[in-house]
């Protein structure tokens, strides 16, 4: 009997001589991937999208807009956790890089209510304009304390086209910063 | 006064005649003589049911251990046959009482040892007479059964020289006889199903090697080895396709140009998909070398060395099943 138990252990060990497939939903989580945000485009979010770093450390985080069209203009304000993070820098984002005109970039940092204001605009008439997916801006910060942090967009965001009628904003991505 | 000469002192005085020359006793003789021992000759023993050489091998070995008691004062059976010859007697079918005294007689001897050694089913029977030359009556005998491997009967038939002379076998003699057969088999254990099975366990193919069938155990081994590398390159595969997985969802992750996300998903997928395709077929080898070892197995078993210990505790019933026709059946069997 102890033969049968044997042999059946070494047909199950064969049996059993599979591997692991990753699923398939659930798998692509870029917060760029039109298809996969869970709000409507057009849209702003952060990119990354989720952030780990550690107290005292440095990282970027990109402003995005995505699927819009005939882009001329924008106002972004978002709000960050002044305790635990602090701006470095802004700089014009790469969505513009293939424009005509370099657009005028404006931006205001408020220290005290942690908020930044951020303004993207092309001179003169010429009916310049960008459209897709893109970073608008992308900004520095310093992580100051350890602890969650969300970077969060204000309702008053704008995006307008070149007769200044605004591009409804269908959806917000939120950011994390994890400082451990 | 009539002298009145028995018939062994009237041998006796024929043999000193004839033999004349080999009459001189050896002191060593002499001294076995006066310590009251007596003269004995050990016949063949008769075949019935083995083979008459394998008796004949068997009456020498019984005659060394009658020596080895020494209770006896043993005639050389090189000698003894010779004597035999050259008197015209034909010792083969001399198997009766009566004949063992007539031998005995010319011979010269007190004592006569014949026996046969005879098969029953799986059975051997050995039975063993002292027969005094004198009288004729039989002094003593033994009997054994034994049943095992036929180079068993070489230790029985050790035990039973001792037992004529009414002795007690050596202790080493009787462990020899505990251990049976594998003593004069180098300690080499005989073949059984159980060891072609589990043969069969460890390796595909080498139960049927030991059971001396080696073109299906090679053939086995192979067929197993052949499934073992598909399988095995299918794993390969995997672990390929995984690491393109594992690539193409990093870029995934970190590009942020729409065109590349599509362009990265699509090629996850296809190496998902791929991953997928590379582990059913590592599943489906695995199983198949799963299941030609299992059937290994269960052949090694079924065509393993049958001996005839095993064969005599076969059971009377048995469930089998049929190659011609495919169909499992039971059968009873019991001796007519």
């Amino acid at each position: 009997m102890n033969y049968l138990k044997y042999s059946l252990s070494f047909f199950l060990f064969f049996m059993a001589c599979q591997n692991e497939i990753p699923p398939e939903d659930g798998v692509f989580d870029n917060p760029l991937d039109e298809e996969e945000v869970e709000y409507e485009t057009p849209a702003l979010t952060f990119y990354p999208i989720e952030i780990n770093t550690s107290p005292g450390g440095s990282f970027p985080i990109d402003v995005f807009v995505l699927g819009v069209e005939d882009l001329a203009g924008s106002y972004v304000q978002f709000q960050y956790d002044k305790s635990k993070l602090q701006v470095v820098s802004i700089n014009v984002g790469s969505f513009f890089n293939d424009a005509s005109q370099a657009p005028i970039f404006m931006t205001d940092i408020d220290d005290n209510n942690g908020i930044i204001h951020l303004n993207t605009s092309f001179l003169g008439s010429d009916s310049i304009t960008v459209a897709g997916t893109g970073s608008l801006a992308q900004i520095v910060f310093t992580s100051l304390s350890a602890g969650e942090s969300n970077l969060t967009f204000d309702t008053t965001c704008e995006l307008v086209d070149p007769e200044d009628v605004a591009i409804e904003i269908k959806g917000f991505g939120e950011g994390v910063v994890h400082a451990n | 006064m009539v002298l009145r000469l028995t018939p062994a002192l009237l041998i006796f005085i024929f043999n000193t005649y004839l033999f004349g020359q080999n009459t001189t006793l050896t002191d060593e003789t002499k001294q076995l003589l006066s310590e009251g021992k007596k003269t004995t000759a050990v016949l063949d023993f008769e075949a019935r049911g083995i083979n008459p050489k394998e008796a004949a091998t068997l009456t020498d070995r019984f005659s060394s251990a009658l020596g080895k008691t020494n209770a006896v004062i043993l005639v050389q059976r090189t000698m003894m046959k010779e004597i035999l010859e050259e008197q015209g007697f034909q010792q083969t079918g001399c198997t009766s009482d009566e004949c063992a005294v007539e031998v005995g007689a010319l011979l010269g001897c007190q004592y006569m040892i014949s026996g046969a050694i005879g098969k029953i089913g799986s059975s051997y029977t050995i039975d063993v007479k002292n027969v005094s030359v004198e009288s004729g009556a039989t002094e003593n005998s033994q009997s054994a059964t034994y049943a095992g491997p036929k180079d068993g009967l070489i230790v029985e038939i050790e035990v039973l020289a001792w037992r004529i002379m009414n002795l007690e076998p050596p202790q080493d003699l009787i462990e020899r006889q505990k251990k049976g057969a594998q003593v004069y088999t180098g300690g080499e254990k005989p073949k059984t199903q159980m060891g072609a099975l589990m043969r069969s366990l460890v390796m595909p193919g080498f139960g049927q090697i030991y059971s001396g069938k080696k073109g299906a155990g090679y053939t086995l081994f192979l067929l197993e080895a052949g499934i073992l590398g598909m399988a095995a390159k299918s794993n390969s595969d995997y672990t390929s396709f995984q690491t393109e997985y594992n690539t193409q969802l990093t870029n995934y992750q970190s590009a942020t140009v729409p065109a590349d996300i599509a362009n990265y998903k699509v090629l996850v997928d296809e190496a998902r998909n791929n991953m997928t395709k590379a582990n059913d077929q590592l599943m489906l080898f695995s199983a198949t070398a799963g299941g030609v070892w299992l059937i290994n197995t269960i052949h090694a078993f079924l065509t393993g060395p049958k001996n005839e210990d095993e064969a005599s505790n076969a059971r009377p019933l048995q469930l089998a099943i049929t190659p011609s026709t495919n169909q499992i059946q039971l059968s009873w069997e019991f001796p007519l």
